[in-house]
């Protein structure tokens, strides 16, 4: 399903630089992170077929050493495009994870600001430099859910001995605090921080304490420490581990609202009482599998979720955690307004940074990532409503979403069906008030009277009849006569609308 | 229909969401956020901007705020304001209201940034989609701009007055040396700061404080400038400036904004440096010219690095330090030249004065040199244009004195010959590079190769050079200096003396194997060559040798010729030393005398006891030039050792003096040294000689550079000329038009040039 899902953007992206359909093409890139970099069945890279410079600006490489890469040099169609082509460096490749990977970078730099909730005690190891301080000890704040999710040596942990630790010490083995923070800097982001040669003895053990085999491999093997393809794959690495942690705890561990719950912990007019509600039958409340800080209730569940990723992938929850709201203080702050469906979407972007949306919750998907400030889960959910090729809701509930949302890509596409279905829609009043509503939206006069919307119109029609033209071999006349005749048409209807209007 | 009633129920939805917003806001300046739920207040918000009440929600929340802000100021700020309006400064001369004025509005502007950032919170949403669309400032920035409009530039109360003169009344305050409360000024300050002004898109710190801030201070140092003026003497005065403008620099960083602080400082400049510039530099007694006088390294420094701050003060500086030096120099020149004059009108006698002056007016130079070289490293920090200034006043004041090629050459001609004596060759050497700087000054130094060329024979010939290595070492300088061209002429003295020494070696082999007889005495022959030695060949001196001698010469000259053919030997008496041997009635001496003493003494040989010769018929027989007899004569009977009796007794030799044998002449020493009459001071006389033949030498480097460039060029302007001619010859002098003018002509006559047709 998720291959096939690539592939089709892949396709999509194939046949748009095929067709010269830039805006589709930067769409694809921009919003949906299609993967320029990929060759096709007959290798050939999009980069062959089109728009050099945007690819290369987006980070397509271009590589003598591949096949493909010396494909796109030669079958460069002017020397212009052979000068971009190894002008450019991929050093901007991989944009489009950007965000999430700063997120992890971020949390692990600043564990004190984003709800670290344990506490890593080491015992300086005997420092022959500095002779008297053996017994220093040093502490490093880290965060139970990344550790949790990204090693089973530490998720065991947490459901056993350290289940409801704050500090953690620990005193089996000596560890560096250098290779202490390369390991959280490796769980956490993947990367391969690098290690001075003294400490790479004891930085093989705690790979082996900690179970971490790969990344001992990593450091043992020259060759593979500095590797950008192995630090993609790392990354990749990453991001999986978050969704099975994401699809096997959290949703997995979410709760059901009873109404027993309902009488004992709500008092009159729905607000909650302070206090920790989520695991009162439990021995050991704190931390539970999922090592969950903040058990948010939508509708009648209740998810169990991690104050850092909330904060920090997302403004409104910064604003609603970090704010000296009410919510500040509560254990189970309550989302109305919103079906636990799509707040589980949400959450799977906020956690993983993708989101598989079924198409039939595209649109509510849409309207919330909007409301909560999400615009690349924004992006994603219209790329999915605008693939379709027929709406699944109300075309006129779509257009006035996209309109108040902002989602120039759905409003085209909107625009592209109405062309499609002209005769169909033409009679009806809705069509008719959204071009008034157009036409109010000109605040000026302008140079030459348009309205955006049939301009739109105008031009989904003319792509979709310029085509058979072709084939009918019908030059002008006929076709641009119907144009005409649809242009004068509206603009009969719109000057009624606006007669009608200023009645 | 059905959408107008939807329309009203919306309306109603509206109100009554908007209503709980503005209850919320109102809690929220009430500090009570925490019984908010943001969730619900956000999503309200959401939904008046996702239902097209944006509008209608951003005026909503910019009324509430309004009124707040209206309400605290009224309740917090106005009766805040210190008692005495808004001239404060005199009846509550310590600030405490002031003071606590500005803490009552740092808590208001506190309250308020913190309500605004949670209503920011709150409206993140219409801040994305309405502000954006509508082109409205984002709600925060509302904050702001309301917070300016109803407290800082309020239209009911005069806050801002108020807060005006309250900080300038606080800075005025620190100013006069009292703590003051900084931590509220910088707030206040910083909240000026961060409101912008609507219609100049600058800081309200910028459009309402600065301008006053910079005009009070403006006025305040121009009067306190004015009071130090009349106070304070020079180093005190600047001592003030300098604490002012540290601390004008330090108030900046602690509570004003960065941009200021070249304003500021350009105030402080102006004040107290720029217009006292001159008054300060002419105080009487701790000015600049007594700070020089007294060496007051510090106080020059500072004078230097605080003028250094302001236009034309450098400028001011180096003219006064360099009229000094002129002065000073002007100084030295005239005790000089009054040692001279009342040295000549104390007669020819004392002749080692004459150098001794030279030697004297050197060494003034060299120590104001020293000085002013201290003053430039010490206080002025190596600064080029001060070196500049300072070598051109130097160079002014030596070319005054028309004397100092002379001079300086006679110094450098002392030093190579008193050499290791009490000096060590590195202090010499230090010495000589000193004295290289002050030949830079000279303008002529084509003068200065001729007398150093004078001085340097002597030095050779008569073996009175210490070291050798000195020598060359001198020469290395002045070719480092001004080329290899001027300094081949000395190079090849250097050579011909060698050459000479190779020679006298093989003359003696040649006496030793030749069956000729054998002169009486030994010969030392050094051959010059004519061109590279600065004697007059046309004019050889005459003089008569006793037969012996004539003899022997004529022995090297046949010996020499019969080597070199096709050269021309001239016999320079008057370069020549002997040695002989004079028997007196106590003991034999072996006297050391020049060429013509003993031509002069040869003569008493055959004279019986008791004769005596008359100067005639001294001159008569030795045929020795005047000027020069005198001289012999004078260092022979006048001088220490009294060889020689003259009669009658005098300094001076007159036409008419006779001279007697000293038989009865006794000295300690069996070797004894006649003093010939070393290198001195010209005379008026030698003086207008040397200057005739530099002049004539003058006129050959002209044309020839003149031919030089034509030769080049072809054809040029006539200006053009004069002024490559003029470049060219800058190294070694500095030709005056008309002299170049005149050559051209002279090259014109004599059909080397032609002036082009077409002129």
């Amino acid at each position: 399903m998720k291959l096939a899902d690539e592939d089709k953007i892949f396709q999509d992206l194939l046949n748009a630089c095929r067709n010269g359909d830039l805006e589709l093409v930067e769409s694809l890139v921009r919003n949906f992170g299609a993967p320029i970099n990929q060759t096709d069945k007959w290798q050939c890279s999009p980069l062959y077929l089109a728009f050099v410079k945007f690819l290369l600006e987006n980070g397509a490489q271009c590589r003598k050493d591949t096949f493909e890469g010396q494909r796109c040099y030669y079958g460069a169609l002017t020397m212009k495009i052979r000068g971009l082509l190894s002008s450019y460096k991929y050093t901007k490749a991989d944009d489009k994870y950007q965000p999430y990977r700063n997120f992890f970078s971020y949390i692990l730099e600043r564990p004190l600001d984003t709800f670290s909730d344990v506490i890593f005690k080491l015992n300086a190891p005997y420092d022959r430099s500095k002779r008297y301080n053996t017994l220093e000890t040093l502490e490093i704040s880290a965060h139970r859910c990344i550790l949790n999710a990204r090693s089973t040596f530490f998720a065991s942990k947490f459901q056993t001995i350290w289940c409801t630790s704050k500090v953690i010490e620990i005193q089996e083995i000596q560890i560096h605090a250098t290779c202490f923070r390369a390991m959280l800097r490796y769980l956490y982001t993947g990367e391969i921080a690098s290690i001075p040669n003294s400490l790479m003895d004891n930085m093989i053990q705690l790979c082996k304490y900690v179970w971490l085999d790969n990344l001992s491999e990593r450091y043992t093997n020259k060759m593979k420490r500095i590797n950008q393809d192995q630090d993609k794959i790392e990354f990749k690495k990453l991001q999986n581990d978050f969704v099975k942690f994401f699809k096997n705890v959290l949703l997995v561990g979410k709760q059901f609202y009873t109404e027993q719950d309902y009488n004992n912990n709500m008092k009159v007019d729905g607000s909650e009482i302070i206090e920790n509600r989520i695991g009162h039958n439990d021995t050991e409340p704190k931390f539970a599998e999922s090592q969950h800080d903040i058990c948010i209730r939508v509708e009648d569940e209740f998810f169990n979720c991690h104050k850092v990723f909330l904060t920090e992938r997302c403004e409104y929850f910064k604003a609603m955690f970090n704010g000296p709201f009410s919510e500040k203080l509560l254990r189970t702050p309550r989302i109305s307004e919103c079906s636990s469906k799509v707040f589980a979407l949400i959450l799977e972007f906020i956690y993983t940074d993708k989101c598989d949306i079924p198409e039939s919750m595209a649109c509510e998907v849409l309207i919330k990532a909007d409301m909560y400030l999400l615009d690349k889960l924004k992006s994603i959910a219209s790329i999915i409503l605008t693939n379709l090729s027929e709406p699944l809701e109300d075309i006129y509930v779509l257009m006035r979403t996209a309109i108040d949302l902002n989602i120039g890509r759905l409003e085209q596409w909107c625009c592209h069906w109405f062309a499609d279905h002209l005769y169909e829609v033409l009679e009806d009043q809705r069509f008719l008030d959204l071009i008034c509503e157009s036409a109010h939206s000109i605040k000026k006069r302008q140079e030459t009277d348009t309205i955006p919307f049939i301009d739109d119109l105008r031009y989904w029609l003319s792509k979709k009849y310029s085509v058979l033209e072709d084939e009918i071999d019908q030059r002008s006349g006929k076709v641009r006569e119907y144009d005409g005749e649809e242009i004068t048409d509206w603009e009969a209807e719109y000057n009624l609308c606006l007669r009608y209007y200023y009645l | 229909m059905s959408s107008r009633r939807s329309q009203n129920s919306a309306d109603l939805q509206f109100n009554d969401n908007w209503e709980r917003l503005a209850q919320a806001i109102r809690e929220i300046h009430k500090k009570n956020a925490s019984i908010l739920s943001f969730e619900e207040l956000y999503r309200n918000a959401y939904n008046m901007v996702l239902h097209k009440n944006g509008d209608k929600l951003y005026n909503g929340v910019r009324g509430v705020i309004t009124q707040h802000l209206e309400e605290v100021a009224q309740a917090q700020v106005v009766p805040a304001f210190p008692l005495s309006g808004a001239s404060s400064s005199q009846t509550n001369p310590n600030g405490a209201g002031g003071a606590n004025f500005l803490k009552v509005l740092k808590n208001v502007w506190e309250d308020h940034t913190t309500c605004m950032l949670m209503i920011r919170d709150i409206l993140m949403y219409m801040d994305r989609v309405y502000a954006k669309t509508a082109n409205v400032p984002l709600v925060y920035d509302l904050g702001l701009e309301l917070f300016r409009d109803t407290i800082v530039r309020s239209q009911k109360h005069p806050i801002q007055n108020h807060l005006l003169d309250v900080l300038l009344q606080q800075i005025k305050l620190e100013r006069e040396n009292e703590i003051i409360d900084r931590s509220s000024v910088k707030a206040s300050m910083d909240m000026l700061l961060e409101l912008t002004d609507a219609s100049t898109k600058d800081t309200v710190y910028a459009t309402d404080f600065e301008g006053r801030f910079l005009e009070t201070s403006s006025e305040y140092y121009r009067v306190e400038g004015q009071m130090l003026v009349g106070e304070c003497d020079a180093p005190e005065y600047m001592k003030k400036v300098e604490k002012r403008l540290i601390e004008e620099e330090q108030r900046v960083r602690h509570y004003l904004s960065p941009s200021t602080e070249p304003k500021i400082r350009s105030i402080v400049e102006e004040e107290l440096i720029s217009k006292h510039l001159k008054t300060v530099i002419e105080m009487e007694n701790s000015g600049l010219i007594p700070m020089l006088r007294n060496e007051k390294m510090d106080d020059l420094g500072r004078m230097y690095k605080l003028f250094g701050r302001v236009l034309k003060g450098h400028e001011e500086m180096k003219s006064a330090i360099s009229v000094h030096i002129r002065e000073l120099g002007k100084a030295i020149n005239e005790t000089v030249s009054s040692n001279i004059s009342s040295e000549s009108s104390g007669g020819s006698g004392d002749k080692q004065t004459g150098a001794s002056v030279a030697i004297k007016w050197v060494q003034e130079v060299l120590d104001l040199k020293d000085k002013f070289d201290k003053v430039q490293n010490l206080a002025l920090s190596n600064d080029k244009a001060f070196q500049t200034s300072f070598n051109e006043a130097f160079e002014h004041f030596i070319n005054k004195n028309s004397k100092s090629p002379e001079f300086i050459s006679l110094f450098i001609d002392d030093n190579l010959k008193k050499g290791l004596k009490g000096k060590t060759e590195e202090e010499v050497d230090s010495v000589l590079d000193k004295t290289i700087t002050l030949f830079r000054f000279i303008g002529e130094k084509d003068v200065f190769e001729r007398y150093y060329k004078q001085h340097l024979a002597k030095r050779l010939l008569l073996g009175r050079s210490v070291s050798d290595d000195a020598e060359r070492g001198m020469i290395g300088k002045l070719k480092v200096e001004c080329g290899y061209q001027f300094t081949t002429k000395l190079e090849g003295m250097f050579n011909d003396m060698r050459i000479s020494a190779d020679t006298m070696a093989d003359f003696k082999d040649f006496l030793d194997k030749s069956v000729l007889e054998k002169p009486k005495m030994d010969l030392g022959v050094t051959v010059l060559t004519s061109t590279f030695w600065p004697m007059n060949l046309s004019a050889s001196p005459r003089c008569n040798f006793p037969a012996e001698i004539t003899k022997a010469c004529e022995t090297f000259q046949r010996f020499y010729l019969g080597r070199h053919s096709g050269r021309r030997l001239t016999w320079q008496s008057n370069m020549g030393t002997a040695d002989i041997r004079g028997s007196f009635k106590s003991r034999k001496h072996d006297l050391n005398v020049s060429t013509y003493q003993m031509v002069i003494l040869l003569m008493f040989n055959d004279l019986p006891e008791g004769e005596s010769l008359s100067y005639e018929q001294i001159k008569g027989e030795s045929d020795i030039p005047e000027s020069d007899l005198k001289r012999n004569l004078q260092s022979l009977a006048c001088a220490r050792y009294k060889i020689l009796v003259k009669e009658p007794k005098g300094k001076d030799i007159n036409h008419g003096d006779v001279f007697y044998f000293n038989n009865e002449f006794t000295a300690p020493y069996q070797r004894i040294k006649i003093p010939t009459v070393a290198s001195k001071v010209e005379t008026e006389g030698e003086r207008k000689e040397t200057r005739e033949k530099v002049e004539e030498a003058r006129k050959h480097q002209t044309e020839a550079a003149i031919v030089r460039i034509m030769k080049d060029r072809k054809t040029m302007e006539h200006n053009n000329l004069i002024a490559e001619v003029t470049k060219q010859l800058q190294p070694r002098f500095v030709p005056i038009p008309a002299l170049i003018k005149k050559r051209i002509e002279a090259l014109i006559e004599r059909e080397y040039l032609e002036r082009a047709p077409d002129r």
